[in-house]
């Protein structure tokens, strides 16, 4: 069906597309088209406009060494189709150059700044070209994903300075926020410029936990790279390392054993379990609900628990492996997580009604951080809080994955927007969680917990999508020798930040850490 | 107003344990600090190149074994589940570095 569907996609096509491909060929469930440079952004606006496609990756690879030139690779999903469209543009001989995305489809933003900063192109026409990834100490013309950057390589720190964007008017000040927090919290820096109390602009700033997780990749053998996706972002190992793996199963056309399958559904189900009850307690917190932050985080302490008992990690890491997973469930196991689960959704119906009938809390969460449902659109916001925006998308039922198909879950939605609508979401996706655990014990098959995986071959490329706690995540995976030639990763936070630098806008500073915590996002997964 | 009162969120009683002076056993699964088996370790050094973060370390007489480098992913043990397991210990904090190595001799 997808396949009638990816052709007339590409009927469809506007003829001044049409004449700048290259070539293309359907691949499964993916339509692939090399396209000139000058066609990308024809394309890209057709697919937005004509098929509400949303942005998946825009990346580039350097293959100056095979092709000499550098290659751009935009990725789409369009609307209500489980496909995807992905083209390649190798850029002219030499050439450092092409025309900027972003003002045909804004969520292309950040994607051209990191492509600026890590490989030394420049989007023409980008509005806002300062640097994202790189800081101002960063030597100019050193650019880490190039091949010709060793990896360890270390440049010498320069002098430079980094421009905010400038508020200015009578009684606007700023106030800087960071990157060391009061908390135990990753780094991250806020400038907020206020007039009194209410917000008027805010810009975060990033890449303060920037470790060179791509970089570090193409070096990594496939399965030494299962533990550094793992360490992408550390709450959501599970998510990672499955995006991972099922990118590089789909190279080495691996089939995973069913039974593998739904034991990787059940652990990124326990995953979304824990990091919701901390995302739930945390809104608690912030509003100085203690007694529901307490209960919550109990039950978030008690999923952990669940987890290091069946995996021997809290943080359910080394669940996966090429080719399935390395622990099979037990009876025992199954006994324990059905015990546990019994326990958890009685204790946290108790939670939800005194989350939900306590007025100062809901006081304070409702029509607070308001995200327009056109602003999570336009800025192609994922996971929890586009549903909460009345976003209907979840990569669990557009993209099938793992055991996904094969079980019955609702996808909860909200039309708020706002803090109390997010925390509705994840309340409710905590209940379908519960779900889709019980679902995937019972229907376990017998058999195998994992296959041999064949040799990968080279050239080709992979592009896996999973639903973190956060959102989607993408794994694009190049196959070089052993090792990925280019990994792209795009964490559901890379998404986010910025609907949050939308969504505090006119609220008061004492509700910037409410607003956070309902969004609740990665720095390292952002960063990488 | 007070309905909150009939949830069962403030009878939690004591939730925590009385660490350390009650002991915390580890579960079956736990995955602590690789442990060598040194009788039926053959010094093939496939441990060595299957640890993704070279905490792993074959020395002429003994395997020394770095708590400061092992990310506890039991990659170890898949490469040789003959010889290696994986701990149960989790008080692994030391004072100095030197510490914080294991080492195996045979016998």
């Amino acid at each position: 069906m997808s396949g009638e569907g990816l052709r007339s996609i590409v009927r469809q096509l506007p003829s001044e597309v049409m004449v700048r491909i290259d070539r293309h060929e359907i691949e499964g469930r993916d339509l692939r088209l090399v396209i000139r440079p000058d066609g990308l952004v024809p394309l890209a606006g057709h697919l937005r406009k004509e098929l509400g496609a949303r942005l998946v990756t825009l990346h580039a690879t350097d293959d100056r060494a095979l092709e000499g030139c550098f290659k751009l690779h935009l990725v789409m999903a369009p609307q209500g189709m489980d496909a995807l469209v992905s083209a390649t543009a190798p850029l002219g001989l030499g050439e450092w150059r092409y025309e900027s995305l972003t003002p045909t489809i804004n969520d292309a933003d950040w994607y051209e700044r990191e492509i600026q900063d890590m490989f030394g192109l420049v989007a023409i026409g980008h509005p806002d070209p300062r640097p994202l990834v790189l800081h101002e100490d960063w030597p100019e013309g050193k650019y880490p994903l190039r091949k010709d950057f060793l990896t360890g390589e270390r440049p010498p720190r320069v002098k430079g300075e980094y421009h905010f964007t400038k508020v200015e008017g009578e009684g606007v000040y700023e106030i800087p926020v960071g990157p060391v927090h009061a908390g135990v919290i990753e780094p991250g820096h806020f400038r907020f410029s206020v007039a009194g109390e209410p917000i008027i602009n805010l810009e975060v700033r990033l890449g303060y936990v920037h470790r060179g997780v791509e970089k570090l990749s193409e070096s990594t053998p496939y399965p030494k790279g299962v533990h550094l996706a793992e360490r992408i972002s550390g709450d959501n190992s599970v998510a990672h390392s499955t995006a991972y793996c099922q990118a590089v199963e789909a190279l080495a056309s691996c089939q995973v054993p069913e039974r593998a399958e739904h034991i990787r559904v059940v652990m990124l189900e326990l995953e979304r379990l824990y990091n919701l009850f901390g995302d739930i307690a945390g809104i608690a917190l912030d509003t100085a609900l203690s007694v529901a932050a307490a209960c919550g985080y109990l039950l978030r302490e008690k999923a952990m628990n669940l987890n290091e008992c069946l995996t021997g990690s809290r943080l359910l890491r080394s669940v996966n492996v090429l080719g399935g997973v390395r622990k099979d469930l037990t009876p025992n196991d199954r006994e324990k997580v059905l015990a546990t689960m019994v326990k958890l959704k009685l204790e946290f119906d108790d939670l939800v009604t005194l989350m939900l009938s306590s007025p100062s809390m809901m006081d304070r969460v409702e029509t607070t951080g308001r995200l327009t449902r056109e602003m999570a659109v336009d800025l192609n916001v994922v996971g929890p809080a586009a549903r909460a925006s009345g976003v209907d998308r979840d990569v669990r039922r557009d993209h099938p994955y793992a055991a996904y198909g094969n079980l019955n879950f609702l996808v909860p939605t909200q039309s708020g927007g706002d803090v109390a609508a997010r925390m509705r979401v994840k309340m409710d996706e905590v209940r379908e969680s519960f779900s889709l655990i019980d679902q995937a014990l019972d229907g376990m098959p017998a058999g195998p917990v994992r296959a041999k995986l064949g040799s990968v071959p080279q050239g080709h490329a992979a592009c896996s999508l999973v639903e973190s706690p956060r959102g989607e995540i993408v794994h694009w995976i190049m196959a070089g020798r052993g090792a990925p030639a280019r990994h792209k990763v795009r964490d559901a936070s890379f998404c986010n930040w910025l609907a949050m630098e939308q969504a505090v806008l006119g609220n008061i500073v004492p509700d910037f850490p409410l607003i956070n915590k309902s969004f609740n996002l990665s720095y390292a997964g952002n960063d990488l | 107003m007070f309905k909150f009162l009939k949830l069962g969120v403030l009878k939690k009683g004591v939730q925590t344990r009385d660490y350390p002076r009650e002991r915390a056993p580890a579960f079956d699964a736990f995955l602590g600090l690789p442990m060598v088996d040194m009788e039926r370790c053959d010094r093939c050094a496939a441990c060595v190149s299957a640890c993704p973060v070279q905490a792993i370390t074959m020395l002429p007489a003994e395997i020394e074994i770095s708590a400061e480098r092992c990310i506890f992913c039991a990659a170890c043990v898949e490469a040789c589940p003959g010889a290696m397991t994986m701990g149960k210990e989790f008080e692994l904090a030391s004072l100095s570095r030197d510490g914080l190595k294991v080492v195996y001799r045979r016998g």
